[in-house]
């Protein structure tokens, strides 16, 4: 039990390092690419979920942000 | 004339139109003719539409009046307002602009109200509305008699040039470009400021040394954080950090990859430099002399220790701690104006009009001057009242404001000054002939100066001088200034009195013909002897310019030239009283001194004689009007009220302005000055405490002796014919050695010019005959041989001289 709770620590510790110093993840729409590839396999069109820039802020920051807003503009 | 416009709504038409417009279709203008920009003035209708279209018809010379409704003509002039069946109500037209003239009664009523200048021109007036078919126009057209404008035509029509020649031209070159003494005084403040500066900073060098180097840890520690900082680019992180806060993924991408290039591109340049300055380092280590390195090193801990000095503390202090002046604005002038609790000024502050400044506020000399127009109906006057108020509504010290009328403007033009320094306070400035110096009393001499620091002279010759205040104001101060100027023209003769007995005029005891002082009737005596003498001198003086020729003497008064042939005895002789009213109001003397001292001010102008006056009491009885009236300097220092202020200042002069009331006790010193330039000015008299009136006075001493001109109660004398007098004779003993039994007057006169050149210069043979005549010594012929042929010439015989001499010496303790 002990071991799971040091693990999930050390997840959390990375998990907040990460959504600090790397805030964005690659698109997992379109692998970071920004296009999504049609069925087909031929042609497709620009993702959008990521505006076609192949980043989405990871979720932690987000909720990061969302914190900050709601108590800065409380 | 009023240019409002009238608000009034419902006028009907006072004015036929075929009576404004020949021609009915050209629908013609209300206008002041006259105005050549062709403002219009629609006393009647606001609404005027015609006015801005519709050029005057075209004839530059367009009616050179506009006409008024009668009824308001009639109105001013008292006349009966008589209706004529238009409907004319008499306050319609308040134009005012004319009045017809060359009517009698006014015109008849049938023809209409209105007269239009000679020509029928269209000229408008108060109601303007074009009445097509009005059934009065044919007759009124008809009618001749034109109205007289009660606006002179012409006025408004000013050019720029006509605005030119009203105005003062300024200076081409500042006061202290033009006056060597300002200018010097300007440059000596300028190198001891520097001086000063200097000085400072070079003692404090080792503890500006210290503190680099205690400070320049910090500053290399920022070095390289700043370093760093312009490296990563650590400036563009707040701007993507907004980005990721947005979610803005396109935005920040964009940023790093500016981020990317700039990290990349600084990177490179931060190496070559590290590069290059080791490499310059290592090579200066094996070339570069040891003073050189040392230098270097000296100035990098400069630097790093600037760097690291905090913002709020620098790392060398002021030098000069400048008092902290606030800024003289209009809104603090305006809000001081307004808290004066003038019901008018008030009123015209609440409508937002009224106060305006027909010139920027500026600096003038060590403080800020403002002119201001006060409102309509407001004058100077009213605000002098209330000086302690005004400078509470400046939030300043009362000696730092200083209210004048302007002399050249309007009565509600106020030109208002407000020092850095409370002028009482601030250092005098000294005396500019202190330590060196002779005057010349045919040129002002230095007094004071004025608030803002520029000099005031004060002109002597020709003039007398009236000084008052109440005790302590500092009026003995302000003529011993006078009488110190006075001494140091060494041709000039200073008889002096006080006759309070107080001493402060005693320094100059030692350069005065005559001398005297104390409360009691000694001196009082002295003075009425000496006014007597004086008054007798005015004869003589007289007479001697009568009998000058009309070119040497050309305007009948005492020239410079003529002042320095003392012989002639039209030097320049001062007559100073202080405490005037002793003299005054003395029972047995005051009458005959009023009348001695009315008839040298008003004679002695001319011939040299001037009169010092100076009274702590400046009323009926203590000042005769014959004095009071006639003195052409005033100098009132603080007075109790109107009276007194008028009596020294001239009638109306409170009303004018100058109130010496308003100064408070502190303003030692200060009074307003009149007669001395174009208009009064406050001034504040030089200080010149008695130690420093003693040097001053052992100066002219000096002065005096050398040029033979210490006369009187200063050589221990009583008063013989000054000038002219033994010191001739003995100057002749001088010049004529004892084994020469006679000499010619040519050469005595010469070798009397080299003795004394001051005194004897000019002086011809005949000169010297008549100068001894009095004397009873009579020039002889005296024959020499020169050259072979016998040359008689006439000449003086020693003895004749020594048994004159040696008589007037007996004589000498006897007076
Ligand atoms: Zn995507």
């Amino acid at each position: 039990m002990a071991t799971l709770f040091i693990f999930l620590f050390f997840f959390a510790v990375g998990y907040v390092a990460r959504c600090a110093l790397r805030p964005w993840k690659p698109c997992p729409h379109c692998q970071g690419t920004g296009r999504v590839a049609s069925r087909t396999g031929r042609g497709g069109h620009l993702c959008h979920r990521c505006d076609a820039t192949g980043l989405r802020l990871r979720s932690g920051r987000k909720a990061w942000n969302t914190y900050r807003r709601l108590t800065r503009d409380a | 004339m009023s240019n409002d416009r009238h608000e009034g709504t419902g006028h009907r038409p006072t004015v036929p139109p075929g009576w404004l417009d020949p021609d009915p279709d050209n629908r013609t203008l209300p206008f002041l003719g006259r105005n050549t920009s062709a403002e219009p003035v629609t006393a009647g209708r606001p609404d005027t539409d015609t006015s801005s279209d519709s050029p005057p018809d075209g004839r530059p010379d367009a009616p050179a009046s506009a006409v008024v409704h009668l009824s308001g003509v009639r109105t001013r002039r008292g006349l009966p307002s008589r209706d004529s069946g238009t409907d004319r109500r008499p306050g319609g037209g308040n134009n005012g602009t004319t009045v017809p003239a060359g009517t009698g009664t006014g015109p008849d009523p049938d023809t209409g109200p209105v007269r239009t200048v000679a020509g029928n021109q269209p000229v408008s007036v108060s109601g303007t509305p074009d009445r097509p078919g009005d059934p009065d126009r044919a007759e009124g057209a008809a009618e001749g008699d034109a109205p007289t404008p009660v606006d002179p035509p012409g006025t408004d029509r000013t050019t720029a040039l006509d605005v030119a020649r009203r105005g003062t031209r300024r200076p081409v070159l500042p006061a202290w470009l033009l006056s060597v003494a300002e200018f010097r005084a300007a440059l000596r403040w300028v190198a001891g400021h520097y001086a000063h500066t200097v000085a400072f900073h070079g003692v404090r060098l080792p503890v500006y040394a210290g503190r680099l180097a205690l400070r320049s840890p910090r500053g290399a520690w920022r070095s390289a954080f700043g370093t760093v900082r312009w490296i990563w680019d650590l400036e563009g992180v707040p701007v993507r950090l907004a980005a990721i806060r947005r979610e803005d993924a396109d935005t920040y991408l964009k940023l790093a990859r500016q981020r990317d290039a700039r990290v990349r591109a600084r990177t490179a340049v931060a190496v070559v430099t590290a590069v290059g300055s080791v490499a310059a380092f290592g090579t200066s280590l094996a070339v570069a002399p040891t003073w050189a390195l040392w230098t270097v090193g000296a100035l990098g801990l400069a630097v790093f220790g600037r760097i690291g000095s905090p913002a709020d503390r620098p790392i060398t202090g002021p030098a000069v701690v400048a008092p902290q002046v606030q800024r003289l604005t209009a809104d603090v002038v305006v809000r001081a104006l307004g808290a004066l609790g003038l019901a008018e000024i008030n009123k015209a502050v609440g409508k937002g009009q009224g106060i305006t400044f027909p010139a920027p506020i500026t600096r003038d000399g060590p403080g800020w001057r403002a002119d201001v127009d006060l409102p309509f109906g407001v004058t100077v006057t009213d605000i002098l009242d209330r000086r302690e108020r005004l400078a509470s509504g400046l939030r300043r010290p009362v000696g730092c404001v200083w209210p004048e009328p302007a002399p050249d403007a309007h009565a509600g033009r106020l030109v208002l000054w407000v020092g850095d320094l409370d002028m009482a306070r601030s250092r005098p400035v000294s005396w500019p002939l202190v330590e060196r110096g002779t005057t010349d009393l045919f040129e002002p001499v230095p007094f004071g100066t004025d608030p803002r620091g520029r000099a005031v002279n004060v002109p002597l010759m020709y003039t007398n001088v009236l000084i008052g205040a109440m005790p302590g104001a500092g009026k003995t101060f302000a003529l011993r200034v006078l009488l110190l100027a006075a001494a140091l023209d060494p041709t000039a003769e200073l008889n002096t009195f006080e006759l309070k007995g107080s001493g402060d005029l005693q320094p100059l005891e030692r350069v005065s013909h005559t001398y005297a002082s104390g409360p009691d009737d000694g001196a009082v005596t002295a003075v009425m002897d000496t006014l007597r003498a004086a008054v007798g001198d005015l004869e003589t003086r007289a007479r001697t310019l009568a009998g000058l020729p009309r070119e040497v003497c050309p305007e009948n008064k005492v020239t410079p030239s003529l002042a320095r042939r003392r012989h002639l005895g039209l030097f320049p002789k001062i007559i100073a009283i202080d405490e005037c009213q002793e003299l005054f109001s003395h029972p047995r003397h005051g009458r005959e001194a009023a009348e001695l001292c009315t008839t040298i001010i008003k004679r002695g102008r001319a011939l040299g004689v001037i009169l010092l006056l100076a009274t702590q009491r400046p009323d009926r009885d203590s000042l005769p009007t014959g004095v009071s009236s006639n003195v052409g300097v005033r100098f009132a220092l603080r007075v109790m009220g109107q009276i007194e202020n008028d009596m020294i200042l001239g009638t109306s002069a409170y009303r004018n302005g100058l109130r010496a009331s308003t100064f408070t006790p502190r303003d030692t010193g200060i009074g307003y000055l009149v007669g001395a330039g174009d208009d009064p000015q406050i001034t504040r008299t030089a200080y010149v405490d008695s130690p420093t009136a003693s040097r001053i006075v052992h100066r002219a001493r000096a002065a005096r002796t050398a040029a033979g001109t210490l006369t009187g109660h200063a050589i221990g004398d009583s008063p013989v014919r000054p000038g002219s007098g033994p010191s001739v004779l003995d100057d002749l003993l001088t010049v004529l050695p004892a084994h020469r039994a006679k000499e010619w007057s040519e050469t005595l006169v010469e070798r009397l010019a080299e003795l004394r050149p001051d005194t004897y210069t000019g002086w011809t043979p005949e000169t010297l005959a008549a100068t001894l005549k009095p004397y009873g010594i009579d020039t002889v012929q005296i024959g020499r041989r020169v050259n072979g042929a016998v040359v008689n010439r006439r000449g003086i015989v020693r003895a004749h001289l020594a048994a004159v001499a040696a008589e007037h010496d007996r004589q000498r303790p006897a007076c």
